[in-house]
């Protein structure tokens, strides 16, 4: 009898059942906590590297409402010019509304084609890398392999006048087969003698950027008479075609996009569907168990790094045939390795990856509008800082489980073996 | 007829099986050095008979060996052999009296005390001490390059026929910067005539700086993953204390005591990443590999958001402040040696120092075995009492505390600004390093010597361009595509600590 009272749920407010269902952890509120706390960082960081601001905290006694309010709004405008520079600028649609013309609609839609061209080969990349991390194996060479793709598309894009179809569709191919080759390197590496992946892919982005700056500065890849450094350009037929050029220039959305969002449907079909996706999933879960059911690890090795590396190599050609059309000696900046964070940001799911993708697109938008944006004067990178943080927080959910103290019954708390060096 | 599975026995190290093991990495080691030999023989060998290099052995002229007179030279010679004697024969070792202890440390002063004895007549004898004058040495290419090749071919079947287990990676070591300096030689071809002569001691002394970072990065590795923790964050840790220090230092306007301060906020900067490593491993058992992969790109986030916002408008805030010189009493005067190893900044000393250091306390102190025993196998550490989160909590931030002095290694060791990307890897070439070194600190800091020469080539090779048949970028790559042949373990099979990476939990 006693019994039964113990068991029985204490009888509640309706607020106090409402704010329990609240606190239960779920992804939603993980990553919407971990966006407050990255920027929350992020406007730390503003304040101590603003010296008006830091200044301004001497009078905090004497006037404590100036110095919050003016730290306040200089945050706000940061943050204000990161969506307007990547999402919306509502002023900007209004004065579409009223009057519908070609300049206004670019200003209007400008910022958010920008977010979407700038997520394109994060997509593909993130996707790849997702592949890898879900079979427990950290390719973080994105960057070699994204130099790699658009070192051979860029060799087929400028050599060749073909019809638009065929030159593109030569150029993904061979992209795709590019950075396969690449990451199986580190395949037959890891699969034969050992090494660990994470080190020589890593060591393959160095020698890849060594090659392509030596490749940009031989005859077959430098643009004549120019000694910058900037390749030979893509010819118009090897370029992917724009989609909404007819209306505005300034809408630089193009293929590319519609091929990456086609790769979110191929990974999932290639995860829940196909029977490598499903060796691969459970190597990646228990490689133990997975040798037992005679899966060969081996095998699945070599495959899952092709994979990876070959979405990363199209990423590179997506980038150089749709965005930069010549490659240059940075060329892949800094994608191979946002892709890692996307990846993780997406918890290694395709439509995380991709709304993942879109956020780190949104950022570099929005980063580059914030930079130009003269009266707060704050630099790039911020973006950068509060997407570490973001990744960060969602990589390791149990940290903010334990920070805003949500209920979780086990679920965030993330194990895993990171394995030896020579496993 | 039997249906009990088929019982895997796990694979248990043996005395037996740990020679097996080294017996075949010396047969490995052998072959390796046997192919250097012959390429050596092919490749510098083959260069046209005419050619010469002239080596350029220039030091600090203030530095000279104390002179004394040539029929008294005999004495120390004599009394520097004597003590090196009982080191290198067993048969002398018998006239030592039994009550004397011939300890590790006791022979490695009879070492360095009697080596110097030795070099000093030497040297004078040579006359390479004239007054510190630049001395310079004209050796032909081609024969040389037998020369080499033959005693590198020589040195390496002795390794494989006899398979000895000590002096096997020194061995290899010195085969391989052997082949580096062959290498310099080749690419110098003709400079007795072109002027542009071989500058060997500045390229090995910029070997050695960039080895300090390296074996402060491996050091950190090795303490890590003795205790089971994979620390990818290094680079991150470089980061941060080459940014941290400049700063720091730079803020005092370069005061001594700032230096002291700007050193040791690197470090605490290092120790709070391995703390946050250690927190996110250890408390919350997220995949080391990826917790690593997310502090470096919060580290690389932050640097360049303080590089481009802060230290572009305040240039004064990234000064090129040095830390002291310390030359070492006579052993700075020995020459091409001396100035290299004995005339460096206080880190480098730091770091040769905390090998030793390290060693000790890993491999002689109880605080060591309960580290490495938590690396091992750590639910029978556990059993017996020790507090495997505790253990690895120290050894973590042990290690980031060194990894973070690499990183003022960077910057206010050789005393430079801080530019973004300077540390180009070279925290994961570091891990690379450990490996190399088998995770042991003496390993480490041989290995971080060889990547050094390697990094110190690759970047000082720009005024031979028109020598070079290989473009230069491809010698940039050196490093990178050494760190390959060595994780993937082409010189022997190499066994990591058993818990390495593998999260540990009571229950």
């Amino acid at each position: 009898m006693t019994t039964d009272v113990v068991t029985q749920e204490p009888r509640s407010s309706r607020i106090l059942q409402i704010a329990v269902r609240v606190r239960r952890a779920n992804m939603a509120l993980v990553l919407l906590l971990a966006l407050f706390v990255g920027l929350t960082v992020g406007a730390f960081m503003i304040i101590v590297t603003t010296p008006s601001l830091v200044h301004s905290w001497s009078t905090f006694f004497s006037h404590p409402g100036a110095t919050i309010s003016e730290n306040f709004n200089t945050v706000w405008f940061a943050y204000e010019q990161i969506f307007q520079g990547s999402l919306f600028d509502f002023h900007a649609m209004r004065i579409l509304i009223d009057h519908p013309d070609k300049a206004n609609l670019a200003t209007a839609l400008g910022p958010i084609s920008l977010t979407l061209q700038d997520a394109t080969p994060l997509i593909v990349a993130g996707l790849g890398l997702a592949i890898g991390f879900r079979s427990n194996l950290f390719d973080i060479g994105g960057q070699g392999q994204v130099i790699a793709g658009g070192l051979i598309a860029g060799l087929i894009g400028f050599s060749w006048h073909f019809t638009p179809v065929l030159q593109v569709s030569l150029e993904l191919v061979a992209a795709l087969i590019a950075g396969a080759l690449l990451a199986s390197l580190a395949g037959v590496l890891k699969a034969y003698t050992g090494a660990h992946e994470v080190i020589v892919t890593m060591m393959s982005n160095y020698i890849m950027v060594l090659l392509l700056g030596y490749l940009l500065i031989t005859n077959l890849f430098a643009r004549p008479g120019l000694k910058d450094g900037a390749g030979k350009a893509v010819t118009p037929t090897g370029q992917l075609p724009y989609f909404f050029s007819h209306l505005s220039p300034g809408l630089l959305v193009n293929v590319g996009f519609l091929i990456a969002f086609a790769m979110v449907f191929v990974v999932q079909w290639f995860f829940n569907r196909s029977k490598t996706g499903f060796e691969l999933l459970m190597v990646g879960q228990n490689g133990e168990a997975a040798r037992t059911a005679g899966i060969n690890a081996k095998r699945t090795t070599i495959i899952t790094l092709c994979l990876a590396g070959a979405l990363c190599g199209l990423a590179g050609m997506l980038e150089l045939t749709g965005v930069d059309h010549f490659l240059s000696p940075n060329f892949g900046g800094s994608y191979g390795f946002d892709a890692i964070t996307v990846a993780l940001l997406g918890r290694n799911r395709p439509w995380g990856v991709f709304f993942g993708a879109i956020f780190f697109g949104a950022m570099y938008a929005g980063g580059e509008a914030m930079q130009a944006f003269t009266p707060t004067n704050i630099q790039y990178s911020l973006a950068q800082v509060i997407q570490a943080v973001v990744v960060f927080c969602v990589a390791t959910p149990a940290l903010i489980v334990e920070i805003f103290r949500l209920t979780d019954n086990g679920r965030f708390r993330s194990t895993g073996s990171a394995g030896g060096w020579t496993k | 007829m039997s249906i009990a599975p088929e019982i895997v026995t796990p694979e248990i190290v043996t005395l037996e099986n740990l020679r097996q093991i080294t017996r075949e990495r010396a047969l490995g080691y052998g072959i390796t050095l046997i192919l250097i030999g012959v390429l050596e023989v092919l490749w510098f060998g083959g260069a046209r008979s005419a050619l010469k290099t002239t080596i350029e052995f220039g030091y600090n002229s203030s530095s000279a060996m104390p002179s004394i007179a040539s029929a008294l030279r005999i004495i120390p010679l004599f009394l520097g052999l004597l003590l090196l004697a009982p080191v290198a024969s067993h048969s002398a070792r018998r006239f030592i009296p039994e009550r004397f202890k011939f300890t590790k440390g006791v022979r490695n002063c009879f070492i360095i005390v009697g080596g110097y004895l030795v070099i000093w007549p030497i040297a004078l004898w040579f006359g390479v001490n004239s007054g510190g004058a630049l001395r310079t040495l004209t050796i032909p290419v081609s024969t040389s390059g037998y020369v080499v090749g033959i005693l590198t071919m020589v040195a390496g079947g002795l390794l494989a026929w006899r398979r000895f287990d000590r002096g096997a990676s020194p061995l290899l070591y010195v085969g391989l910067i052997v082949f580096m300096l062959g290498f310099l030689v080749w690419v110098a071809r003709g400079s007795n005539v072109s002027g542009l002569h071989l500058q060997l001691t500045g390229i090995l002394a910029a070997a050695v700086a960039a080895a300090t970072f390296l074996i402060f990065g491996s050091l950190s590795g090795t303490l890590c993953e003795r205790s089971g923790v994979v620390n990818i964050a290094i680079e991150g840790q470089f980061m941060t204390g080459a940014i941290s220090s400049v700063m720091v230092v730079s803020a005092l306007n370069g005061t001594g005591i700032s230096k002291l301060l700007g050193v040791l906020v690197a470090g605490i900067l290092g120790a709070l990443i391995g703390w946050v490593l250690a927190v996110m491993s250890l408390r919350y058992q997220a995949n080391q590999i990826i917790v690593g992969i997310v502090i470096v790109a919060f580290c690389t986030a932050v640097t360049q958001f303080i590089m481009f916002q802060v230290l572009t408008t305040h240039q004064n805030l990234n000064g090129a402040y040095a830390l002291p010189v310390w030359a070492v009493p006579f052993f700075s005067h020995i020459p091409i040696i001396g100035p290299i190893l004995f005339d460096q900044n206080i880190l480098v000393y730091v770091a040769i120092l905390g090998v030793v250091i390290v060693n000790i306390a890993l491999f002689r102190t109880r605080w060591g075995l309960r580290v490495r025993s938590v690396g091992e196998k750590p639910i029978a550490s556990e059993t017996v009492g020790v507090s495997v989160a505790r253990m690895r909590y120290g050894a973590v931030i042990l290690g980031g505390f060194v990894a973070g002095l690499g990183g003022a290694a960077f910057t206010i060791g050789p005393g430079t600004n801080f530019t973004f990307g300077m540390t180009n890897g070279y925290g994961y070439i570091a891990l690379a390093i450990m490996i190399f070194g088998r995770w042991r600190p003496y390993g480490a800091l041989m290995a971080s010597l060889l990547f050094g020469f390697a990094i110190a080539l690759s970047a000082n090779l720009n005024i031979y361009l028109s020598q070079l048949v290989i473009p230069q970028q491809f010698i940039s790559m050196l490093p990178y595509i050494i760190t390959i042949a060595a994780v993937a373990g082409l010189v022997g099979r190499i066994r990591p600590p058993a818990a390495d990476g593998v999260p540990f939990s009571r229950e």
